[in-house]
């Protein structure tokens, strides 16, 4: 053999460019949703720059099932986990009031991430979060979602009011800053539902049938629905997050 | 410069480095998703050095020599004489005849050997960098080259061991 033929040899097994740019996406949506599981990080949200509110009368009637049903799919990890997880790992449990200024970011990997200003904030746990701090969440958009029959998206309050886990970069290891993860908090309730992956297992519930905000065409809202929306009463999770 | 400035730089000669290294399209493929992904959360921290294609190049051998750690230990691996099918019937084709030896004489190198050679005959690196990529000694690079000279029964210009 002689050298010739060896660099011809090593030029026959070249992979095509675009299904290793397909296996990396697919591996970073695999990623994003195992952090998003094990609560170290923000996976599969999903959030506009124009909120549209949206009511069980414009999409499929929400499923008045028991809290368990919620979150199929998802993590079979309790809101009591979660919380925790983010304790340890250093992350910011919040209630505040959000809104969209319409900017959005990649992180290094490609991601696409809306910012969220919050404002009104009462830190729940962990370091304090002022008010006026830009979060990021991300952006992936679509009825399939990043994590496709999981996660539903984002939701929040029609005024604005939500629940949120704000996570450090260093913890996430994400470029674009502090990254949300959110649930609408509607007259002292926390919406939890598959929109966020949130799980209500073990905790008082009832169903939730109102309004709730989301991008147009993110189908979060009706995808959520899907899988019902479980309200919980804030003081109740306020107690889980100061643990 | 962002991750996707450097994908379209530097992804055709990665897919080349990964093809080569691996020896197998698919194989390559996912070892290159794999390093890409592992490089995608420390990116700030690679582009800021001097080569990032350099360190890029390394994560696609460790996680190649890994890959085949574990295919090892897995014991699922087929007859690493891959072109054994192609030869059931006689090919009429003295390029694809001279291929498949080519490919044969390959598929004897052990995986570092053939990291090795990729480096030295694809890349044109030298020893050191070749040590540096497969972390190990000058010395073992040198033996890891003179077998896989010996198995691939390199003749001609075959450059001397470079430091």
């Amino acid at each position: 053999m002689d050298i010739s033929e060896l660099t011809t040899a090593f030029a026959q097994h070249d992979p095509d460019a675009t299904e290793v740019l397909a296996g990396l996406r697919t591996k970073r949506r695999r990623r994003t949703h195992t952090r998003l599981l094990t609560g170290t990080a923000l996976g599969g949200c999903v959030i506009i720059a124009v909120a549209v509110v949206l009511s069980p009368s414009s999409t499929s009637p929400p499923n008045s099932g028991t809290a368990p049903a919620q979150a199929q799919g998802c993590a079979a990890m309790s809101l009591d986990e979660t919380l925790a997880a983010a304790r340890s790992g250093g992350a910011s449990v919040v209630i505040a009031h959000g809104a969209l200024p319409g900017r959005q970011t990649q992180d290094s990997g490609g991601s696409v991430y809306d910012a969220m200003v919050l404002s009104s904030v009462r830190t729940l746990a962990g370091p304090a979060i002022a008010s006026g701090s830009t979060v990021w969440v991300s952006g992936g958009r679509g009825p399939s979602g990043p994590v496709p029959g999981t996660d539903a998206g984002a939701l929040w309050a029609p005024d604005g009011q939500l629940f949120g886990i704000v996570w450090p970069q260093q913890a996430t290891g994400l470029s674009v800053g502090l990254t949300l993860r959110i649930a609408p908090v509607v007259n002292d309730q926390v919406i939890l539902s598959t929109a966020g992956c949130w799980d209500a297992t073990g905790l008082p519930s009832t169903p939730f049938h109102g309004q709730l905000a989301e991008l147009p065409g993110s189908n979060s809202y009706a995808r959520a629905a899907a899988s019902g929306f479980h309200a919980v009463p804030l003081s109740t999770v306020e107690h889980l997050a100061a643990r | 410069m962002t991750f996707e400035e450097f994908l379209q730089a530097e992804l055709g000669a990665l897919i080349r480095f990964a093809g080569a290294v691996t020896g197998d399209e698919h194989l390559a493929q996912d070892v290159l998703s794999d390093a890409l992904l592992k490089i995608t959360s420390r990116w700030r921290r690679v582009s800021a050095m001097a080569d990032p294609g350099a360190y890029i190049r390394r994560v696609v051998v460790t996680t190649y020599l890994s890959d085949r750690r574990k295919a090892q230990r897995r014991k699922t691996e087929p007859t690493d004489d891959t072109a054994r099918l192609d030869r059931a019937t006689q090919d009429a084709s003295e390029a694809v005849v001279q291929r498949d030896e080519v490919a044969r004489l390959l598929a004897h190198l052990t995986p570092r050997q053939r990291v090795a050679i990729v480096l030295r005959y694809l890349l044109d690196q030298t020893d050191d960098q070749i040590a540096d990529t497969l972390d190990c000694t000058v010395a073992t690079v040198r033996s890891h080259l003179s077998h896989a000279r010996a198995t691939l029964r390199l003749v001609g210009s075959v450059p001397a061991d470079r430091t």
